[in-house]
């Protein structure tokens, strides 16, 4: 297995591509729309599979996320997707649900996906913050929350992540990943969007280069209004093939 | 175009790359084993509607498969292929032919470009 320095160091070139610092939370999904080529797909799963990616043969590449899982891990899986577009050398990546879970090249993902969503200098210094104002020294389920708010990432992913932190008490580490947090998060003011998948109608779409190659060959000529709808409706567009309830007049 | 060997010998190669086993792909089709094991060796034909599923399995043009000898494919699965489910095999496809058009797309586009 690739050793977690220099996982940790391409999480680090990633962000810097992406024109991030090393330190702040970033939201994956819109900076992944600035990946030439790509184009990103929600579509509901099922129980198994978290993600896929498709590298084509010419240059264009497709992730796939689960859209029924919370939006903290989709944010995950997106990360972990990443890694196979960079680092993978396979054209094609299924990806499970379990983090840590399956072939060496899966564990790399999840660690550089966890790297880049939650930079290690901020965590520990969040976590060294947090901890002061505690008795025992140490993070409560409180902080773990806050943590994974602050980073955006599932409540697991962050329990997960913390398991080699000072911070941390390891006897916690399984009661803190049994608990199901979102009323807790509720109570200490969070949105609790981030434990919840997304609204039915947004579960499944594509975004993406998909979508500008099939309105450029149609200004183009190149294929008739009947073969762009059928592209746009493989792709679950058909809000852009028959218009969106509601569509008018909204003041943005 | 292949004959049944070829279609065959195709679908083995990729059927294998993915380390999908027979029976797998036969729960995924709705067949017996024994059927996917007589197509493989070119005892059987396959019919279109399998052969476009199978197709969107492998994330490969059906045209393709039917007319050139396929190279193996490798791909990064979490899972043995042969644990998928069939609801997890037609996710698997729906990408697949998102991927597909995709690529399609693209050549279309590079033609153009390349007249100009």
């Amino acid at each position: 297995m690739t050793d977690k320095a220099t996982l940790l160091t391409r999480a680090l070139q990633l962000r810097k591509e992406f024109g991030e610092d090393s330190n702040s939370p970033i939201d994956i999904f819109s900076l992944v729309q600035n990946i030439e080529k790509l184009s990103l797909v929600f579509f509901p799963m099922g129980e198994n599979l978290s993600g896929m990616s498709i590298k084509g043969q010419r240059g264009t590449c497709v992730i796939a996320i689960n859209s029924a899982m919370s939006l903290g891990r989709q944010r995950f899986s997106l990360a972990h997707e990443l890694y196979h577009l960079y680092y993978d050398k396979n054209m094609l990546a299924i990806c499970s649900k379990k983090i840590g879970d399956g072939k060496i090249i899966e564990k790399e993902a999840d660690v550089f996906a966890s790297y880049l969503l939650i930079p290690a200098a901020e965590l520990d210094n969040r976590a060294a913050q947090l901890s002061k104002n505690n008795i025992s020294g140490k993070l409560s389920l409180d902080d773990v929350i806050r943590l994974g708010q602050y980073f955006g990432v599932s409540h697991k992913a962050m329990v997960i992540r913390l398991k080699e932190n000072p911070y941390m008490d390891s006897d916690k580490t399984e009661e803190y990943l049994a608990t199901g947090v979102r009323y807790r998060a509720e109570m200490l003011g969070f949105d609790s969007d981030l434990y919840k998948p997304l609204s039915k109608e947004k579960q499944y779409k594509t975004y993406g280069y998909y979508i500008h190659q099939a309105d450029q060959l149609l200004k183009e000529n190149l294929i008739s209004i009947g073969k762009y709808e059928e592209l746009l409706l493989t792709a679950f567009r058909s809000d852009l093939v028959y218009g969106e309830e509601g569509d008018g007049a909204i003041i943005d | 175009m292949l004959d049944n060997k070829g279609i065959g010998e195709n679908l083995r190669i990729l059927r294998e790359s993915a380390e999908y086993n027979q029976q797998s792909i036969a729960r995924f089709l709705g067949v017996d084993q024994s059927l996917i094991s007589k197509i493989e060796k070119g005892e059987r034909s396959i019919t279109a509607d399998m052969l476009d599923k199978l197709a969107s399995l492998f994330g490969m043009d059906t045209v393709v498969l039917v007319n050139e000898v396929v190279e193996s494919k490798t791909l990064s699965c979490a899972f043995r292929c042969s644990d998928l489910s069939p609801d997890d095999m037609e996710v698997i496809c729906i990408i697949n032919k998102i991927a597909l058009n995709s690529e399609f797309m693209s050549g279309l586009l590079e033609g153009i470009r390349r007249d100009r």
